[in-house]
């Protein structure tokens, strides 16, 4: 099973035990929930929007490790960036996640290996999922 | 550790009966597949694939009604099967016997018949923290059409039902009393016929979900004295698709039909439409004719075997694996106690159920993980979810150490 290995040696295994910017913040322009009920993942995602850009992100809540380590990438990438380029990764995340494409991204090649495992898809795509909901409500 | 296989053994002929299930001879991600996802669904016999193979390459026919050769055969197969049902359980009569998708169908049935013409403003249903989601949502249904108010019996930390509480909730108001026989999370037998009396006392019916007992346990609704019984084919190595409810004769006769259509009606005309008797009440429209005459090889499986001999050699498969789980440090298995089927959930320390799962899978492990649809038993732990280890009675000593050697390695990285 070199996939699993991929996955669970690599990237995912590592942000899982030490996610990056895992705290919770109150003091933030925007606060959003990612849930999914089924599996009973559960996260909070923290992040200041000023003049269309996006900082000061962080999560916390409960999930699995993919989920975790996809969150946690999720904090990390999104940094700095504006609301379009946001979009625009989350479109090549969805692609390597869900749709299984390569990216060229390399923190998103283990979420290409989830993609094909049986309903692990909607583990990694759950943060991106909620931010893309959210920020197409707020347009 | 010793190899804990030595210290359990069974004498039960455990390759033969693995022989008459093809599907268990593969492997699964380079594995040979070791398959503890009973509770969700069972492997299939080869008398239960053959009975489906032979119905639809000899006698395919609409049953009833029918007055040619095929019709007939397909008719007395579908009713044989309502005889070994009726038998399975010790049912007074087979017109006692209605066939259904499932469980989920059969509880839907009484709620959204028997509830709709009996329940009233006021009245309580009682059902338990420990249901399956289709034990809770069809009383939630009626009860917000009729007004009756549902009741919940706690379940105790170690899985079990809080029966003083039980014993306080059930009053003159209490007309129904829907009860999961057995736990598909925890395994937990459910002391039911205890149950039983002390509704009847109160002038309550009781409605058993046995989706999970009618594989291990010994199943007489007329020792039981329940009112209704409900259970699947598929999780007792029957096809899917295919359920029975039992129903005492009075109740079915004095409930409104279910569905409306053909074989339930006796007589139509534009004026009046007059009802069948029962069972055909509430068997409208064709039924899954191939799937019950293929029930009926699951039940002669069982039968032929013995729930004894099913039971004990579950037993032990059961007892090796707690054991062997327990003493991983980092393991936490809920419902340890003795009133239990083969069925054993467990969590590990700082692992989701979905990580777990998917390890155990690599290793040709088929386990279910999450919540089994019993979100508020969940609720009740403080959980998300557990893996969960069903065993059935194909399953060996040495898949149950792989189970256990597979979480510990898990376990511990």
């Amino acid at each position: 099973m070199q996939h699993l290995d991929e996955l669970y040696h690599s990237i995912i295994r590592e942000h899982n035990k030490n996610p990056l910017n895992y705290f919770k913040n109150e003091d933030v322009t925007h606060k959003i929930e990612a849930y999914n009920p089924l599996c009973g993942d559960h996260f909070h995602l923290y992040f200041d929007m000023h003049d269309n850009r996006i900082t000061n992100l962080s999560f916390h809540g409960y999930g699995c490790a993919v989920s975790k380590a996809s969150a946690s990438i999720f904090t990390e990438k999104m940094n700095g960036l504006t609301l379009d380029e946001a979009l625009s990764l989350y479109e090549r995340f969805y692609a390597c996640a869900v749709e299984g494409k390569e990216t060229g991204i390399k923190d998103f090649l283990p979420f290409q290996v989830a993609s094909k495992f049986p309903g692990r898809e909607k583990c990694a795509s759950l943060t991106w999922e909620s931010f893309k909901e959210y920020v197409d409500r707020l347009k | 550790m010793e190899d804990p296989v030595i210290q359990y053994s069974t004498r039960f002929d455990v390759q033969a009966i693995r022989s008459i299930f093809p599907l268990l001879d593969q492997e699964v991600n380079g594995y040979p597949l070791a398959y503890f996802d009973n509770a969700a669904t069972t492997q299939k016999p080869v008398s239960v694939i053959e009975a489906l193979h032979d119905y639809y390459t000899g006698y395919n026919s609409n049953i009833h009604r029918g007055i040619h050769a095929l019709a007939e055969k397909a008719t007395e197969a579908y009713e044989q099967t309502r005889l070994a049902i009726q038998e399975f359980i010790n049912a007074p009569e087979k017109e006692e016997i209605i066939f259904t998708r499932g469980t989920t169908e059969g509880i839907n049935l009484i709620a959204s018949t028997y509830g709709k013409k009996f329940l009233k403003q006021h009245d309580e249903v009682i059902i338990t923290g420990m249901e399956h989601h289709s034990n809770i949502v069809p009383w939630q249904m009626i009860c917000d059409e009729t007004g009756a108010v549902l009741k919940i019996v706690p379940v105790s930390v170690t899985g079990e039902l809080e029966m003083d509480e039980l014993e306080n909730m059930i009053s003159d108001n209490t007309k129904i009393v829907s009860v999961v026989f057995v736990s598909n999370t925890l395994g937990t037998i459910n002391p039911v016929k205890e149950i039983i009396k002390k509704a009847h006392d109160a002038g309550a019916i009781v409605v058993l979900d046995a989706a999970q007992a009618m594989q291990h346990l010994d199943v007489d609704v007329r020792d039981l004295n329940c009112d209704f019984l409900a259970f699947s084919g598929h999780k007792m190595y029957g096809p899917t698709g295919v359920g029975v409810l039992y129903g005492k004769r009075k109740h079915l006769e004095a409930m409104p039909p279910y569905q409306g259509g053909g074989e339930m009606i006796s007589e139509v005309t534009f004026e009046k439409t007059t009802y069948n008797d029962i069972p055909y009440k509430f068997e409208a429209g064709t039924p899954n004719i191939a799937d019950v005459v293929a029930l009926k090889e699951a039940v002669y499986f069982i039968s032929n075997l013995g729930k004894q001999t099913i039971r004990t050699h579950e037993a032990t498969l059961l007892a090796m694996a707690t054991e062997g789980l327990k003493e991983i440090d980092t393991v936490k298995i809920y419902a340890d106690h003795h009133h239990k089927v083969s069925v054993i959930s467990f969590n590990i320390e700082n692992m989701h159920p979905f990580d777990a799962g998917m390890l155990l899978d690599a290793k040709g492990i088929a386990v279910r993980t999450g919540h089994h649809c019993t979100q508020p038993l969940m609720a009740r732990y403080g959980i998300e979810g557990t893996v969960r280890a069903s065993f059935a009675v194909y399953n060996t000593l040495e898949e149950v150490d792989r189970l256990i050697k597979a979480v510990s390695r898990i376990a511990t990285r």
